[in-house]
């Protein structure tokens, strides 16, 4: 799974609110549904809430967002930018929240971990202000580490660490979630043990984290599609090019007419050309995602932020940079625009 | 011109064969990478793509088998885009040297044969287009290329065009019978086009062999005729294509080049009587028009030359004003005006006038690339040598840049003094204007020369400025397309110059009037993204500039034209805080619009868009919004009140300082000064200042200003369109309104008065709208206090007469003969209202006598009786309201009675609910009848009639519990009530 779906997942746990100021009783969105009444118990495992049928239990993997009787329209509005990636409005948002009147503690600590988490994620994404970011959600995590928002907080701060390059520490983090085995968080952060590593160039130590990944992930799953790819990639780079190819060309044929997936396909294709020294063939299949099956942003803004190194480095200057400023225009929140500005 | 357009339409119509879907790894998919990647100008790497085809695994077999004679056509593309004649040539060569080297597929409907026919055909309009090309230097006396060479290119050219043609033919003749609406029916209908194309080509080439002969030479009358033969068999055969179209026009050309101008100027004015309702057959027109006064020039007629020339150059909108077509007019017009200059009979101040006003043509012709460019830069450089004008060539960039700012200083001087002149005074605002049109010609010609000139070691912020200031000019000139390509240049790929941030608030201008022009779907929708990417740049940019307003509001509207209010909401939420209300204010605008057209809405959805758009113009009022925007809304919102029933809370909105609707119809501020603008608002002023109580004086000087705005366009039939509007929105207001009793007295007299100003002009209107007018005066006296009521019910009563007087003096006035029959009820309806008994009695029994079944009509008959009885307070009248009368020859009465129409109406009441209402109506009248008879009477029988107007009402309450509803339940027990009451008294 891309770095930038993995926020966009994040934030969908943090979700979502449209009637939050009309509440007349707290409400646990879940995957199935919706349950009323008031929430009496919260911790790291999910809430427990009392309705009129008696006390039901939501798991923290399917709870979607809790909205609570009477919060602040500032706080759901909070929530709700989390939800959409617009971490800086969040922060905004929550600025003067504290001094608003009724606030109960349930509502204090979700404010506490949104401005957390959004500040994390908007380190990683402006690269800037992480060391704060994090000394700030890792206090958060010492006082809530019995909360609903312990896991999205620990996968939050291991993707931080990752971004600085503190490989260890990350897979670390990441490995407390994979042993807790609360999901979705165990599945996800077994896949993010292999980006951590790949994007490390440590890529012996990916390929095994991608295979553990694919041994517990259901096959079906944009995760499992997600370690597959990175797999493959880090097999090119370990000079298992044929395999490689081989794999990733079946990726593009067992696609089908799933532009998305074929968009995902030809961006590994892409990589795996790049790891083989072959970047005339590199710029074909990432064309295919550029000027062919485009409608997906994580993957186009992927597919241009490679096509803009590879034409670079085929002194297509204008191709460059025409690519650089399609990335930034249309996925400047990605942090595949970050990169390339980063350069 | 032509040429380049067909390979156009050919290579979208190839693309637009693999438009279905295209996903996966099959030849469809392939193919449109490859036509992506030509779009986006990497041929060389889709030939580079194609030729490791065969080596990928991915790609489909078929698709490597096709790859080599794709090469072959894009070799062929790749060609046409060398600039240098020589290295094109050669280019050309290279590729039909890979082409003979291919195998010749056996099946030439196969894949591979389909392949080599697109080839084959690319090839054989690159080689007409540059034998064209060459034709046109070798006549331009350009050295390098000889007449004789050109022949020569021509004649292979046309060679390979009958190569082509034969292709097409065979491939055509292997899918006869395919069904239309299949891939084999498209590639049926593609290849039928190109066809035709290749063949209106060919024959073309005739004509410009012509060309290169002496003019009235053997050879040159010979090969014209032939031409001229084959273009008209073309057009006859193509006549409703808009290839058959161009074949008449050239056939045209073929005429006037013989001498045959009869002959050419009936070609020529058979195309321009052409409706021109796509840009390719505006483009069309214009060229027929470019053809008509270069014949008027032919015939000597240089005066009308020039006379129909302007004016159609003026009929030339948007982008109609750019492209070879509308330069190839230009040319002609500046050739007329030069050949009439040099006429007698002018003084100097005139022959200069006529010589820069061509000069003027001709530079703009000079610059468009089109088949008079050559001759034009000849004609304009003759003009400019006549005016004795200096035109030394600067030699370097910062001469040319410095020429050009001195030219634009004085075109800015010529505008202020344009500007500044008395309106009255024509010859000095000529004199303006003509130095005006001389600097911004001079100007546009330095900066291109200096852009021309610029090299590494030129300032950049002088080469953006000078990119920027002939963006400007060329603005100004209405040459949008290219002040587009180097305004947004200069703003996206140097920001931080100090002219990017007027370079993009001028790109957006720009590319927001061509979105605004008539443009085919594929431009319409490059133009829509350039626009939407540039303002998305500049709003970015600069955030706190004026640029970035224009460019959110450019943003905003494009999202709500997309219907994307989800992105419209985003904009506006994330614009800076001074400009978020009024962004927020277009955005309620653009909700209520939504919300008027949505037929699902709810009366509570209305109320909560009205406090939205109420709620958007305070803060917009007080965050200091562009008042126009304000006026507009302030017009939605008291609309919007008045619809709601809520007219006298629209009054704020009439009267507020800067947008109040009175405010700017007063003032005729913008938006108000503009017609559209100005007539909607008076309307809508005219429907809230009606509910203000005490007198309607607002109301007639609103209408008096309505008559006023009309009457200046000259158009009455505007003036009664507008009212007639007025009236039916009145109308409605007061059906929907609850106000109190003073208020809906002079909304009442405010339609009263509407319709009478509308008497005159719907005095000769046509049915529906005649007749509108009288049912609205008959409902309006309805909804009269009785002050007004008889006085409405007269007009009522005079409009249904004229009408009826109508219907006997003009035949097939009225639409049927019901109609005509209605009019009668309506007109007997009125009459009775205004007491007039006998003559409503009359005129609903003489329809009776004709059409005894119209229940509509006994009903009214059986009313006036009703009344009648009760106004004389004769009982013999109330009987034969219940029992009818006019007796027939039959001796069965015409007119039926309460009785038989209850009767009647009964037999089909309980699936007709109108008929149901007229039973009980009916049942209550007979018993209405009985206790007003019973009580002229006395004694015995008065108690009699009593008795039976008692035994009515309770048989009816008896069988029919409900009585057809709440309202005629009431009325049975009222009635019921006083007949017992009545009854008790005569007891005691």
């Amino acid at each position: 799974m891309t770095s930038s779906r993995r926020i966009l997942r994040v934030a969908g746990s943090l979700v979502l609110a449209c009637a939050a100021t009309v509440a007349t009783a707290d409400r646990v969105r879940t995957t199935s549904g919706s349950i009323a009444g008031e929430v009496v118990e919260e911790s790291r495992r999910g809430v427990v809430v009392e309705t009129d049928r008696g006390r039901v239990s939501a798991p923290i993997g399917e709870i979607v967002g809790v909205i609570y009787e009477g919060e602040p329209v500032d706080l759901a509005r909070a929530r709700m930018s989390a939800a959409g990636g617009g971490f800086a409005s969040v922060i905004d948002r929550l600025a003067s929240l504290d001094d608003t009147p009724g606030l109960t503690a349930a509502m204090r600590r979700e404010a506490d971990f949104l401005r957390s988490v959004s500040a994390v994620r908007q380190a990683i994404f402006t690269g800037a202000g992480a060391k704060a970011a994090g000394r700030d959600l890792t206090a958060f995590l010492r006082e809530n580490n019995d909360s609903r928002f312990y896991y999205p907080a620990v996968e939050a701060l291991a993707d931080l660490l990752a971004d600085l390059g503190r490989t260890d520490t990350a897979v670390k983090r990441y490995r407390l979630l994979v042993d807790d085995g609360v999901a979705p968080f165990d599945a996800q952060a077994r896949v993010a043990i292999g980006v951590a590593y790949q994007r490390a160039e440590r890529h012996e130590e990916a390929v095994r984290g991608f295979a553990a990944a694919l041994a517990a992930v259901d096959p079906e799953t944009d995760l499992a599609r997600a370690a597959m790819t990175g797999r493959t990639v880090s097999r090119a780079y370990l000079g298992q090019a044929d395999e490689a190819l081989a794999a990733a060309r079946d990726a593009v044929r067992s696609a089908g007419e799933d532009t998305t997936q074929l968009a995902a396909a030809y961006n590994t294709l892409g990589r795996v050309y790049l790891a083989a020294e072959r970047p005339r063939d590199a710029l074909y299949a990432l064309l295919h995602t550029d000027l062919l099956y485009n409608d997906d942003a994580a993957t186009h803004a992927e597919a241009l932020s490679l096509l803009a190194a590879v034409w670079r480095d085929a002194g297509r200057r204008a191709e460059a940079d025409d690519a650089r400023e399609r990335l930034r225009r249309r996925y400047a929140r990605t942090v595949w625009a970050r990169r390339v500005r980063d350069g | 011109m032509a040429f380049n357009r067909y390979g156009a339409v050919v290579a979208l119509l190839g693309a637009l064969a693999f438009a279905g879907p295209v996903v996966g790894q099959t030849v469809a998919a392939e193919q449109r990478l490859i036509d992506r990647l030509v779009e986006e100008d990497l041929g060389e790497f889709a030939i580079d793509y194609l030729e490791r085809a065969a080596a990928d695994p991915l790609i489909p077999d078929e698709f490597k088998r096709v790859a080599p004679y794709r090469i072959a056509k894009l070799r062929v593309n790749e060609a046409l885009r060398r600039r240098d004649a020589a290295s094109r040539r050669a280019a050309l060569d290279e590729a039909i040297a890979l082409l003979a080297k291919l195998p010749k597929p056996s099946e030439v409907g196969g894949a591979e044969g389909r392949a080599l026919t697109d080839a084959v055909g690319r090839l054989a309009l690159a080689e007409a287009d540059e034998a064209r090309r060459q034709s046109l230097t070798a006549l331009s006396g350009i050295p390098g290329i000889t007449v004789k060479r050109a022949r020569r290119e021509l004649r292979g050219a046309k060679k390979r065009l009958r190569t082509a043609v034969e292709r097409y033919e065979a491939e055509l003749e292997a899918l006869r019978g395919v069904s239309s609406g299949t891939p084999d029916g498209d590639r049926r209908g593609d290849l039928r086009l190109r066809l035709a194309q290749a063949r209106l080509l060919a024959a073309r080439l005739d004509n410009e062999l012509a060309s290169t002969y002496a003019s009235g030479s053997d050879e040159a009358e010979k090969l014209n005729r032939a031409a001229a033969e084959r273009l008209g068999e073309l057009y006859q055969k193509y006549s409703k294509w808009v290839v058959g179209l161009y074949a008449h026009l050239y056939e045209g050309r073929c005429y006037r080049q013989l001498g045959e101008h009869a002959l050419a100027a009936g070609c020529f004015e058979s195309l321009v009587t052409q409706p021109a309702t796509t840009p390719e057959l505006s483009r069309l027109v214009t060229l027929a028009n470019a053809e008509l006064v270069a014949l008027r020039l032919a015939t000597n007629d240089v005066a009308v030359a020039v006379e129909d020339g302007e004016a159609w150059l003026d009929t030339l909108e948007g982008s109609q004003r750019e492209g070879a077509e509308a330069a190839t007019l230009r040319y002609w017009v500046g050739i007329a005006k030069q050949r009439l200059a040099a006429g007698d009979g002018l003084n100097d101040s005139a022959r200069k006038r006529l010589l820069r006003s061509a000069r003027e043509l001709l530079g703009e012709a000079a610059r468009t690339p089109s088949e008079v460019q050559a001759p034009a830069r000849d004609a304009w450089a003759d003009a400019t040598a006549l005016l004795g004008i200096e035109s030394a060539d600067p030699r370097t960039f910062d001469e040319a840049f410095q020429a050009g700012k001195d030219a634009v200083e004085a075109f800015s001087a010529a505008e202020v003094g344009r500007a500044a002149a008395d309106q009255d005074d024509t010859s000095v605002r000529a004199e303006f204007e003509s130095q005006r049109v001389d600097s911004l010609t001079a100007a546009a010609t330095a900066f291109e020369a200096a852009l021309e000139l610029a090299d590494r070691k030129s300032p950049d912020e002088q080469v953006n400025e000078a990119r920027y200031l002939l963006a400007y000019l060329d603005y100004t000139a209405g040459r949008d397309a290219r002040a587009i390509k180097l305004a947004a240049g200069v703003a996206l790929r140097a920001p931080d110059d100090p002219s990017a941030e007027a370079a993009a608030r001028l790109g957006i201008a720009a590319l927001d009037r061509r979105r605004r022009q008539p443009l085919d779907k594929a431009e319409s929708e490059r133009v829509a993204m350039n626009l939407n990417r540039l303002a998305e740049f500049t709003a970015e940019r600069w955030p706190a500039g004026d640029a970035a307003a224009i460019a959110l509001s450019v943003l905003l509207a494009q999202a709500l034209d997309n219907e994307d209010l989800a992105a419209a909401t985003r904009i506006a939420a994330n614009a800076p805080p001074d400009q978020r209300p009024e962004l927020k204010l277009r955005l309620a605008a653009a909700r209520w619009e939504r919300h008027a057209r949505d037929p699902e809405a709810t009366a509570a959805d209305r109320t909560a868009m009205i406090d939205q758009l109420l709620g958007a113009l305070d803060r917009a009022t007080q965050s200091g919004a562009a008042v126009p925007l304000r006026a507009t809304v302030a017009v939605y919102a008291t609309e919007a009140l008045l619809e709601a029933g809520r007219p006298l809370e629209a009054a704020p909105l009439l009267e507020a300082a800067e947008h109040g609707v009175a405010t700017v119809v007063r003032a005729k501020t913008p938006p108000a000064d503009t017609k559209a603008f100005l007539l909607a608002a008076l309307r809508t002023y005219v429907r809230a200042a009606a509910w203000s109580g005490g007198n309607i004086d607002r109301v007639e000087e609103a209408l008096d200003t309505i008559g006023e705005v009309c009457n200046d366009s000259g158009s009455p039939d505007e003036f009664r369109d507008v009212l007639l509007a007025t009236a039916v929105k009145q109308q409605a207001d007061l059906a929907a309104a609850t106000a109190p009793a003073d208020a809906q007295r002079t909304a009442v007299a405010a339609l009263a008065e509407t319709l009478e100003r509308l008497r005159t002009p719907l005095a000769g209107a046509e049915w529906n709208r005649a007749l509108w007018r009288c049912q609205a005066l008959l409902k309006l006296s309805d909804e009269a206090g009785a002050e007004r009521r008889q006085e409405l019910t007269m007009a009522a009563s005079d409009a249904f007469g004229e009408l009826a007087r109508r219907i006997e003096r003009e035949p097939g006035f009225a639409p049927s003969a019901s109609a005509g029959l209605a009019v009668k009820l309506q007109l007997g309806e009125c009459e009775r209202r205004l007491g007039d008994y006998g003559g409503a009695f009359e005129a609903f029994a003489s329809l009776l006598v004709e059409r005894p079944a119209l229940l509509e009509v006994q009903r009214s008959a059986a009313r006036t009786l009703q009344d009648w009885g009760q106004a004389d307070g004769d009982a013999e009248r109330l009987e034969q309201a219940i029992v009818g009368a006019r007796p027939g020859d039959d001796r069965k009465n015409r007119v039926w009675g309460w009785a038989k129409l209850a009767a009647v109406a009964g037999q089909a009441a309980t699936r007709d609910p109108k008929r149901r209402e007229l039973f009980f109506e009916a049942w209550l009248n007979v018993a209405e009848c009985r206790y007003a008879a019973a009580n002229l009477r006395s004694g015995a029988e008065r108690t009699t009639q009593l008795r039976k107007a008692a035994n009515t009402v309770r048989a009816m309450q008896r069988q029919y519990p409900d009585l057809g509803g709440p309202d005629r339940k009431q009325q049975f027990e009222e009635l019921g009530a006083k007949i017992d009451q009545t009854l008790k008294r005569s007891a005691a």
